[in-house]
């Protein structure tokens, strides 16, 4: 009986901690921050985009996580195209299987600013991609609270994939593709899906079995994972995750965009109010959902076999 | 006076039976328009269709030891499968008939099909609609269909 006891407590505090941690609040203070008008657009390699990593290594401080290779910055600097570049990178190792990673990911960087014109010049990149971002965030906090990762977990904030996946690129050059079990790329998670709400698609679905891995996960819960609809637009090819896919890690990108519908992609009015709070906070709780038993090692995705003569966008 | 009385009823009773029968063309478009999705592998078109969060997809068949069954499909499964056929596959489901019955808000429609596969003939059986009438028009609410080779007097092999 006690023991029944302890096991209802148990459960009524994971829950608890479960639905605390991912909530409208934290996402919106995440978001306002990253495309608050002082970041000037988050473009790769200016001043606005050292604002948005100063805040993105503050959250990881405060969360604490830990250093990528026990460096002491949680920066991954590099230099491309005379620019000096740097992903921001957070981990939290695995309880049994720490040498086995799972990447939790979204581009950090955006378009920066329009020059000679009038008016709203700043492109505050909202949903592309401080949506992603605040996932990141927000699933780091919860997996650092939860403390069930059996795999080792890193959060990665990519730069520069709106000058073509660079941030990414760079990071899979540094990695042993073995080691990476699965890709869990973020974008655009703040507008509600043409699937309706409480939906989001995933791109390049039947490319491995992870998608229907998160449906099965999700199918008690009253959210729903679709496959890319938009399959003309490439977009599996067109995200950070391609760069791993590459690699043969099943990477793939979680978005609830409704693409051919969406009037502020890439214009100066994608701003945080244009954005439903309640479509982000829900699918960042899908998310951890769907993909909990990858992360706690039950489940271990096929890889991605990219056929040779596959154009890169 | 009576005589004028009785002709505004039957001119209420015409429009009646025309704004009824406007409200049946937009259900069979509704439907025809699933079928559109269906064809082209466009999810999209599909969802446009149905009341998506609670949209039900259930088949009715026998099975091998004669036994009824009735299974449910998610709707993501259906979507999966839609989206995973080959392109080379060539499903065609020939609507053969519309019954459609219609009060207020609830419509319902018994649709007829032949499903052929590269040109083959491959089954027969109907398809039964609810549809719901909300703020954006008709929408499917639930999807039952029947599967049988038996009696399916192809009606498409004639035109
Ligand atoms: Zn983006």
């Amino acid at each position: 009986m006690i023991k029944k006891l302890l096991l209802i407590l148990l459960v009524c505090f994971s829950s608890k901690a479960h639905s605390q941690i991912i909530n409208e609040k934290l996402v919106e203070k995440h978001l306002t921050t990253l495309a608050d008008d002082q970041m000037e657009g988050r473009k790769a390699g200016s001043q606005g985009i050292e604002m948005a990593a100063k805040y993105i290594e503050s959250e990881f401080e405060r969360i604490g996580l830990d250093k990528f290779e026990s460096q002491n910055s949680f920066r991954q600097s590099f230099s491309s195209k005379d620019m000096s570049l740097f992903n921001v990178i957070g981990v939290l190792e695995g309880k049994s299987k720490a040498d086995e990673y799972v990447i939790i990911s979204a581009h950090y960087d955006h378009l920066g600013m329009k020059t000679g014109e009038k008016g709203d010049l700043i492109f505050n990149g909202a949903n592309d991609n401080a949506s992603g971002v605040s996932a990141v965030l927000a699933l780091a906090e919860h997996y650092k609270t939860q403390n069930i990762n059996e795999r080792s977990l890193l959060f990665v904030a990519f730069t520069a994939e709106e000058m073509g996946l660079i941030g990414s690129n760079y990071f899979g050059k540094q990695i042993n593709p073995e080691n990476i079990i699965a890709g869990i790329n973020i974008e655009m998670i703040g507008k509600e899906s043409p699937f309706g709400p409480k939906t989001a698609w995933l791109t390049g679905f039947d490319r491995s079995d992870f998608g229907q891995i998160i449906q099965k996960n999700l199918e008690e819960s009253d959210y729903s994972l679709y496959p890319d609809p938009y399959v003309n637009f490439r977009l599996f090819f067109r995200s950070d995750n391609a760069s791993l896919a590459r690699l043969g890690v099943p990477a793939h990108t979680f978005s609830t965009s409704p693409m051919d519908k969406d009037l502020d992609y890439h214009k100066v009015s994608d701003e945080t109010k244009t954005l439903d709070l309640f479509t982000v906070s829900e699918t960042i709780k899908a998310i951890a959902i769907g993909t909990l038993s990858i992360v706690n090692g039950n489940d271990t995705p096929s890889r991605i076999v990219m056929k040779k003569d596959e154009p890169f966008k | 006076m009576k005589k004028i009385f009785f002709c505004f009823m039957f001119l209420g009773f015409l429009f009646n039976l025309n704004s009824q029968n406007l409200e049946k063309e937009e259900v069979q478009r509704v439907i025809e328009k699933f079928f559109i999705g269906f064809h082209e592998k466009d999810s999209l078109t599909i969802a446009s269709t149905v009341y998506s969060i609670d949209f039900k997809l259930l088949s009715t068949s026998t099975a091998q030891d004669g036994k009824a069954v009735l299974s449910p499909m998610p709707f993501y499964s259906f979507l999966n499968v839609l989206l995973q056929r080959p392109s080379d596959a060539n499903w065609k489901e020939k609507l053969t008939g519309f019954e459609i019955k219609i009060d207020g808000k609830l419509a319902n429609a018994w649709v007829s099909y032949e499903f052929w596969v590269k040109g083959n003939f491959s089954h027969c059986g109907v398809n039964s609609f609810n549809l719901f009438k909300g703020d954006d028009g008709w929408k499917i609410v639930t999807l039952i269909d029947s599967r049988r080779i038996e009696n399916c007097n192809l009606n498409s092999l004639t035109n």
